[in-house]
């Protein structure tokens, strides 16, 4: 049976198939371009276009009545955007679904491939909430996920696949990815021992990224624009369309100073004053763009250190660090990876599709995410307690536990039920704060021997998202809270 | 700057059979308005936990200094 993954992506999407029979693995991109579909949706009075198509058409329609773009809808996921579209209001699910239907028609076109189930990669630090709107999405376009996997734990599958086809090959390495897209950063440490791989460390950075880097371009050329003209700065805010080509312009410029030292950022009638248009027209050059990011690229550096230290895990004793994501590609990030890690940087031959690619291996394999780490709740005599090992299998299934606990103090009207994940094994030292969950509870002095029952449910959903409900025996309020970032290995079921 | 306060849990799991023993976790400072007799200078040794008699002490009134000094008006 074939595999499918999808990398839902910010800047750019696309998807995977491994072939059961040969255990192959191709990312399904644009055949006349061989690169992923960009994540833009062109609302027309007559219809919608995704894809390459939308992208290029942003410069001439964005402007034009009848027209509207929109661009990295993957950032609004879970956040209770609503895009107003020739007077119908659309959630950005609706939006991702246009997505969805396009990647799975073009599979289905292009590359003969039926999306019918797939394994969807989300970035670390995607909420239950974006993850359930993506499920939505993707089912509504008649795509269902199987499970979600991060990113960068997908990125190191089809890496190790593609590379000896043998996961055990790679026993004892340990994986650094440095995925910085359109939208998030994602850091991720993924260890391999007994051929199965584990994250050992995440971080994430959400919203430093592509994007941001093109606002930091756009805010720099127009105040360029305000200073040459003379213009007040509040007079010059670009809006609706030209705000579009404005950013399209931007990123275009921000990604030739990838491969060239100088470009220009040029925006046509991109301002009117007096009756007459003027044009946006400025040169950037590459030390300039990287003076723009360096507090963004330092942010990302920072994420290393602090997964590698999490992790106890020091530079030299990083096997092989993997870059993926357009904003890897910029030279100052380049560098920097080279300095701290020199040959040990590898250059991903795929790295448009790899985390499809290592999605679809999962979907093919039907590897079943593990908890790296256990669960547990500090208690309060500071001793913690495990609800769930290292290695449970994260599925509905099975996954729910039921705990009793009392309250030591309830002067406060307030029990804290504070939920931890050990890094280290026997280091109980180790062990973080996830979360904090606050439960009301009576302030009445109790009866003694009776101290006031606070009942907890915990459970792991579909999306990879820990649940936890409590209520106490007096105040039935339930409070809730989610934890969607725990680590997670791989295994078969 | 790295805070330097954190929540602590005041939560407990429920062992059956073991609810007269639930009074070893309950904070040395609030014990005596649950179990009046424990903090009873006759009896604080045999009830209370070493943890429980120091946060017991810990806002006991001096009666040097008439303040809740732990013993620190001395020093």
């Amino acid at each position: 049976m074939n595999g499918i993954g999808i990398d839902f992506g910010t800047t750019n999407s696309v998807v995977a198939i491994c072939e059961g029979r040969t255990g192959r693995t191709r990312g399904l991109t644009d055949p006349d371009s061989n690169l992923p579909h960009p994540s833009v949706v062109w609302f027309r009075g007559d219809g919608v276009e995704v894809g390459r198509r939308a992208k290029h058409q942003i410069q001439g329609f964005a402007e034009v009545p009848g027209n509207f773009f929109v661009r990295s809808v993957k950032r609004e996921l879970g956040k209770g955007k609503r895009y107003g579209i020739f007077g119908e209001e659309k959630a950005a699910s609706d939006v991702a679904a246009e997505i969805f239907r396009f990647l799975k028609n073009r599979a289905k076109r292009d590359h003969k491939v039926d999306v019918e189930a797939a394994v969807v990669t989300v970035p670390v630090h995607f909420d239950g909430r974006a993850r359930r709107e993506l499920r939505k999405a993707a089912a509504d376009a008649g795509v269902h996920i199987k499970t979600f996997i991060h990113e960068p734990f997908a990125a190191v599958v089809g890496y190790c696949k593609n590379a000896r086809q043998d996961i055990t090959s790679f026993d004892g390495s340990r994986i650094l990815v440095f995925d910085w897209g359109g939208g998030t950063l994602d850091v991720t440490l993924v260890q391999i021992q007994g051929g199965l791989l584990a994250e050992v460390g995440t971080g994430a950075l959400d919203d430093i990224a592509g994007d941001r880097f093109d606002a930091r371009v756009g805010g720099h050329v127009v105040s360029r624009f305000v200073e040459t003209h003379g213009f007040r700065t509040e007079l010059v805010t670009p809006q609706g369309g030209t705000r579009a080509r404005l950013w399209e312009e931007c990123e275009r410029g921000k990604i030739v100073l990838s491969s060239r030292l100088q470009t220009k950022v040029q925006v046509a009638q991109f301002f009117r004053r007096g009756g007459r248009d003027l044009d946006l027209d400025e040169s950037m050059d590459r030390s300039g763009f990287e003076k723009l990011i360096r507090q963004d690229v330092d942010a990302a550096f920072h994420i290393v250190d602090k997964v590698l230290n999490e992790a106890r895990v020091s530079e030299p004793e990083v096997t092989r660090v993997l870059l993926i994501g357009g904003s890897s590609r910029i030279p100052v990030v380049r560098q920097e990876m080279e300095k701290r890690f020199g040959a040990r940087l590898v250059e991903v031959a795929n790295a448009d599709t790899i985390i499809a690619e290592g999605a679809a291996i999962v979907a093919q394999e039907d590897l079943c995410p593990f908890l790296q780490r256990p669960v547990q709740i500090r208690l309060a005599d500071e001793t913690l307690y495990t609800v769930y090992e290292a290695g449970t299998l994260a599925i509905p299934d099975g996954s729910q536990k039921n705990l009793t606990l009392f309250c030591t103090d309830n002067r406060d009207g307030v029990a804290h039920l504070v939920i931890a994940e050990r890094l280290r094994p026997g280091d109980p030292s180790s062990a973080i704060t996830k979360e904090i969950v606050d439960i009301g509870v009576s302030a009445k002095l109790p009866a003694p021997y009776e101290h006031e029952r606070v009942y907890v449910t915990l459970a792991i959903d579909q999306d990879l998202v820990l649940e936890v409900k409590a209520h106490s025996a007096t105040q039935r309020k339930v409070a809730t809270a989610e934890i969607h970032d725990l680590a997670f290995g791989l295994r078969a079921r | 700057m790295e805070p330097n306060l954190t929540v602590t849990s005041n939560l407990m799991i429920v062992v059956e059979g073991q609810d007269d023993r639930e009074y070893r976790y309950v904070p040395g400072d609030y014990i005596g308005q649950i179990y009046p007799n424990f903090i009873d200078s006759r009896n604080i040794d045999k009830y209370l936990t070493k943890k429980q008699i120091i946060e017991f002490r810990q806002y006991l009134i001096c009666h040097k200094c008439h303040k809740p000094c732990a013993g620190t008006c001395d020093l």
